[in-house]
């Protein structure tokens, strides 16, 4: 991978969590107690099970590299 | 001035963005957010993450057992990973590289809701990371600034 890909890839993925947060409250209505895989400011696939999004993105052919997954939940989860 | 790399305040987290690799275990370059969390003194490979990257934990040696976000994790060694990160430049945009010390966090329980909740839990980068790195963290939350900076 370039140096430029590199870049490109980072900026990608942050404009994507910046869109992730922008839009959490839509997200988590529309998506509640959910995983959602998201990529280039699209919802890609979502599941409420891990492991069955997993599938979903492998029958798609989809690479996991650039995606971002997130669980979506109007409940707060506390570390 | 000193090499700052940006910090996003999410929720009230500090989440660092990078692009993380491991050629010894075939890991290519995957985007993925790490949570800094300096309540915590080890730095994790969340479940979710290990399992999107692919990564086989499965007969790799266990560090250790951890309690984390209320349930209880075995330590899987991994090799060291390569982490690209964005450094702060409001002139042209570049990047570093850091070799980084993670573990992965595999749950010892084997129920279905156990284990998605597992899933739910991000990766985080401990105490270690900064020590081990030589980094040091601003933070105004006031001011909506937050910073990783080298010593």
């Amino acid at each position: 991978m370039s140096e430029a890909k590199i870049i490109q890839t980072l900026i990608n993925g942050e404009n994507d969590l910046n869109w992730f947060d922008l839009n959490l409250n839509r997200l988590q209505t529309e998506y509640n107690n959910k995983f959602i895989a998201f990529q280039n400011e699209k919802i890609i696939e979502s599941d409420p099970n891990f492991d069955n999004l997993m599938i979903k993105l492998k029958q798609k052919k989809i690479d996991t590299s650039n995606i971002l997954v997130k669980f979506v939940s109007k409940v707060k989860f506390i570390l | 001035m000193s090499t700052r790399i940006p910090l996003q305040i999410n929720e009230g987290r500090l989440v660092l963005k990078s692009l993380v690799e491991c050629p010894k275990i075939r890991v290519p370059k995957h985007f993925m957010d790490f949570v800094v969390d300096t309540g915590s003194q080890n730095s994790f490979l969340s479940s979710k993450d290990a399992s999107k990257m692919q990564i086989p934990l499965k007969n790799r040696p266990i560090q250790g057992e951890i309690d984390f976000g209320g349930s209880r994790y075995n330590q899987v060694l991994l090799p060291k990973f390569k982490m690209y990160l964005l450094k702060e430049d409001n002139t042209k945009k570049d990047y570093i590289t850091l070799q980084v010390s993670l573990t992965a966090l595999k749950t010892t329980k084997t129920s279905e809701k156990k284990m998605q909740v597992a899933y739910m839990l991000p990766s985080i980068l401990g105490m270690d990371f900064l020590k081990n790195q030589k980094l040091s963290l601003y933070l105004n939350l006031t001011e909506n600034i937050a910073y990783l900076q080298f010593e």
